[in-house]
């Protein structure tokens, strides 16, 4: 089980409904940037998220203006000074964060309430699912402070989300993608409205709940890997064999009952 | 069957006549040969919305297997009665899966799989003609298909996961990630929500939104106009497309494309239509 009550240096932990745990990243006189004990603490949820059974999805937002604005410049000076290695341990650490969130078993819906910048946008890029109010906007800020952006996943993510030269316009620019042309690109399902992005965030995990649990744990796999595998005869075989496995759970079963009754269903997950 | 089917070798192109006798023999699908070269294969079975079942399956992988020596030049995928494109596993037949062993399962989904890997492997375009609601297994059907037109009745819902299931199925996964990207696929996957027919054609679920009623006079129209173009040369570029899609090497694709050309100026007709055009210049 997850504990909701442990205290965080960079984010807050919430229940918003039933099943739905939300992450705040919270250090919002920072604009939410990214630290090595973020970084740190962002592996440690994820995994204990991937551990709890309860959890059906997880809310990833930032607390005040910003969503999450990439590394923390004060912390960055600092890594002129570090050895080449040490700079690839420092890379290597938010690497596996970020790919802690990418493997959360649940769906990660990113609730994006303000600028995702850098680091940042990558993190909004691990999520499933990213929603934006109107204060959403993007910026592959890492060719402005003389790195790559190639950075946390961005390069492979980006042009699968959005194609090939719409990512390399956004890497090599640097510039800023409002909340309208996010959508418009698919960076971003859905602009909500400037107050109810969490309602409708919330929303929306509510639909996913209603869903059979295993359902949309072998829907989320298959998606991640069949975006991965060239071979459509292999991400066929991946996709046989897990509804095989999920005519032997309960919940198929359940729900063809619940529909000869006429009644929602109730799924167990089991 | 006529004659000619006995003097088939299994590898030629068979007559259009003899293909059409075999598959008319279908209980859940219709043929009609509309123009010349361009049958639209209808699920049929409207008075349950089109909804699929087992015999639907096997019988949609046999006559992919059979189109494949059909000599077309486009292939149309419908719904019969122009309400429902297809809408899934029919929920009262649906029971059977459960009662099924793991291996009769297997062979259910390996035959309806083959469907989906033999309708994309013909020799010619398939395009779906979408009116009416395509769900679950019909949004695979329809993401099989090279092209989708629809019209303003059209719906698409990945509803697997409302009955237990994922949307792991006939291709879905792989198909779905790849045309509209993977964060609205997996909005899509997970809600299970059903996306009307503007943003179905906004997100690039369908290519060509048309009048309410007139989606299988586009797709027919369409494929008259692609049958315009060199039957060769239609192949070589769906068989590009196709497969390079499954190419990660930019290298081995370039090589594809490159001895695809090759071979297209071999053709006659494409030397006959490259002289003209010397003429022209002249």
């Amino acid at each position: 089980m997850i504990d909701l009550e442990r205290c965080y240096e960079t984010m807050l932990l919430g229940s918003p409904a039933d099943g739905v745990v939300q992450v705040t990243l919270n250090r919002p006189d920072r604009l939410n940037a990214m630290t090595v004990t973020m970084f740190d603490e962002l592996e440690l949820v994820a995994r204990a998220v991937g551990d709890d059974r309860d959890i059906r999805v997880v809310i990833l937002t930032g607390a005040g203006k910003a969503f999450c604005a990439g590394y923390d410049l004060d912390e960055a000076e600092e890594l002129a000074s570090l050895s080449a290695l040490g700079m690839l341990d420092r890379q290597e650490r938010a690497a596996r964060a970020l790919s802690a969130v990418r493997a959360v078993p649940v769906p990660v819906i990113a609730a994006v309430n303000g600028p995702a910048a850098g680091g940042g946008m990558s993190l909004a890029l691990m999520a499933d699912i990213r929603l934006g109010s109107p204060r959403a906007k993007f910026n592959a800020a890492f060719v402005r402070i003389g790195l790559s952006a190639g950075d946390l996943g961005a390069s492979w993510l980006l042009p699968r989300l959005i194609g090939p030269s719409a990512a390399a316009e956004i890497g090599y620019t640097g510039r800023i993608v409002e909340a309208d042309e996010a959508e418009r690109l698919g960076l971003l399902n859905r602009v909500t409205g400037p107050d109810d992005l969490l309602d409708q965030t919330l929303a929306m995990a509510d639909q996913i709940r209603a869903n059979s649990p295993g359902g949309i744990r072998i829907s989320k796999r298959a998606l991640q890997a069949n975006m991965e595998v060239a071979s459509f005869a292999a991400a066929l075989e991946l996709e046989n064999r897990g509804q095989a496995l999920l005519t032997r759970c309960d919940d198929m079963t359940e729900a063809l009952q619940a529909f000869k009754a006429k009644r929602a269903p109730n799924f167990s997950g089991r | 069957m006529s004659t000619a089917a006995s003097q088939w070798n299994r590898v030629s192109r068979r007559p259009l006549a003899d293909v059409l006798d075999e598959l008319r023999t279908a209980r859940t699908l219709t043929f009609d040969e509309h123009r010349r070269g361009i049958v639209v294969m209808s699920v049929n079975r409207p008075h349950r919305a089109n909804s699929q079942t087992i015999e639907m399956f096997g019988e949609i992988a046999w006559a992919s297997a059979a189109l494949r020596h059909a000599p077309l030049r486009a292939l149309i995928v419908t719904g019969a009665g122009g309400k429902a494109f297809c809408t899934g596993f029919d929920l009262d037949e649906v029971d059977v899966l459960t009662r099924m062993s793991v291996s009769e399962f297997t062979d259910l989904v390996e035959t309806a799989a083959s469907g989906s890997t033999a309708l994309r492997a013909l020799p010619y375009p398939v395009i779906a003609a979408v009116s009416g609601p395509a769900a679950g297994g019909g949004l695979s059907l329809a993401l099989a298909a090279d092209i989708r037109i629809i019209d303003h009745t059209a719906s698409f819902s990945a509803g697997f996961v409302r009955v237990g299931l994922s949307i792991g199925e006939l291709g879905t996964s792989w198909s779905l990630v790849r045309l509209i990207g993977p964060g609205r696929a997996a909005e899509l996957a997970f809600t299970g929500r059903t996306v009307r027919a503007v943003e179905a054609q906004r997100i690039g679920l369908a290519d060509r939104l048309t009048e309410t009623g007139s989606a299988l006079d586009a797709a027919i129209e369409l494929a008259e106009t692609i049958a315009e173009n060199s039957a060769d040369s239609v192949r070589s570029t769906k068989n590009a497309l196709v497969r390079n899609l499954e190419n990660n090497s930019f290298q081995s694709a370039l090589e594809v494309d490159n001895r695809g050309q090759a071979l297209a100026v071999q053709v006659p007709t494409t030397r006959a239509a490259l002289a003209s055009l010397q003429d022209q210049a002249r």
